[in-house]
């Protein structure tokens, strides 16, 4: 499960939560172990939220958009609204955005074949 | 000047007055969702700074694939915006046409947010740790719920499944070294608050 939506399950003892799949372990629960720690060494896995344009849409909106959002995200209230939705922060330039996506569809397409995923 | 010289200048100006008029941000997964919490927070942002509403607009279906197909087909003049989550990226694998390329149909703009994936069992389950519960569920079925096809933690899921000594993914093979049993996985089709279930034989 992305964290989120069981959270306050597992706060309140509902739910046990066995593994999380960032690098680090979590400030909203912090006994629970990493992936790695759990004996699963190289599951890093993030459920992001992403902004896009259509392709051809003029580099300079795509640049305010980028700066608008990552100064939204450096806002107290906004980061306080994202850990209480156990979200963190990430922004960066539409550069790195666009690289980490082709990892991402690179890395995902691997686990897909790997396991046969199909859709509902 | 040239006329490609010209088109550059329009196209400048058009960008310096960028936004003059509502945009629109589709978020392509039902209201209340964690998508959708992140688009309405960062839109209430966006507002303030650039002076127009951001107005987000829920069109759900497909794992995505309707509101993102949506947006790639859109006027590319920066008033339709697409929020969406990392299924973007799986659904570019997980389905033959999604109707569109990720890559090529979208410029990637910003990345907010992000959280980690998580393995979650009943307070009532007897294993402890991750090492535990794949241990004890030797030969039985598993069966786990994740927020939908495409999403990372059903490939999180489908990822511990496929952890057998025959496996080419490296991702689970330590703990999966030296045992024997079969295993097998599917998504069965499920409509609940948890929409894609998934049965796992260890």
């Amino acid at each position: 499960m992305a964290i989120s939506g069981p959270l306050p399950q597992v706060k309140a003892g509902r739910l046990r939560a066995l593994a999380v799949s960032s690098a680090k372990r979590i400030p909203a629960l912090p006994d629970v172990p990493t992936f790695a720690e759990a004996g699963f060494p190289g599951v890093e896995d993030y459920t992001w939220v992403g902004v896009f344009l259509p392709a051809g849409t003029p580099a300079p909106i795509a640049q305010k958009l980028n700066a608008a959002v990552n100064r939204a995200i450096e806002s107290p209230d906004v980061r306080e609204r994202l850990a209480s939705n156990a979200f963190d922060p990430v922004g960066g330039s539409p550069q790195q955005f666009a690289d980490y996506v082709k990892a991402e569809i690179a890395k995902w397409a691997k686990v897909v074949r790997d396991t046969g995923a199909k859709p509902d | 000047m040239s006329r490609r010289g010209l088109a550059l200048s329009a196209g400048a100006c058009f960008a310096q007055d960028w936004p003059n008029k509502p945009v629109r941000v589709i978020v392509p997964f039902m209201p209340g969702g964690p998508v959708d919490i992140i688009a309405r927070i960062v839109g209430a942002k966006l507002n303030d700074a650039l002076g127009q509403q951001f107005v987000v607009e829920n069109r759900a279906g497909a794992g995505g694939n309707i509101g993102a197909a949506a947006v790639a087909k859109s006027a590319p003049d920066g008033y339709t915006v697409l929020m969406t989550s990392s299924a973007i990226v799986v659904n570019a694998s997980l389905y033959s046409d999604p109707g569109y390329n990720a890559e090529r149909d979208f410029i990637a703009v910003a990345i907010p947010a992000s959280q980690p994936n998580m393995i979650i069992v009943t307070a009532s389950e007897p294993a402890r740790t991750l090492p535990e519960l794949i241990s004890q569920s030797q030969g039985k079925k598993i069966a786990f719920a994740s927020p939908g096809s495409g999403t990372t933690p059903h490939l999180t899921g489908k990822t511990s499944c496929a952890s057998s000594p025959s496996s080419t993914s490296p991702r689970f093979t330590s703990a999966a070294r030296g045992r024997r049993s079969r295993r097998s996985c599917r998504a069965s089709r499920r409509s609940a608050a948890w929409r894609s279930r998934g049965r796992c034989r260890r």
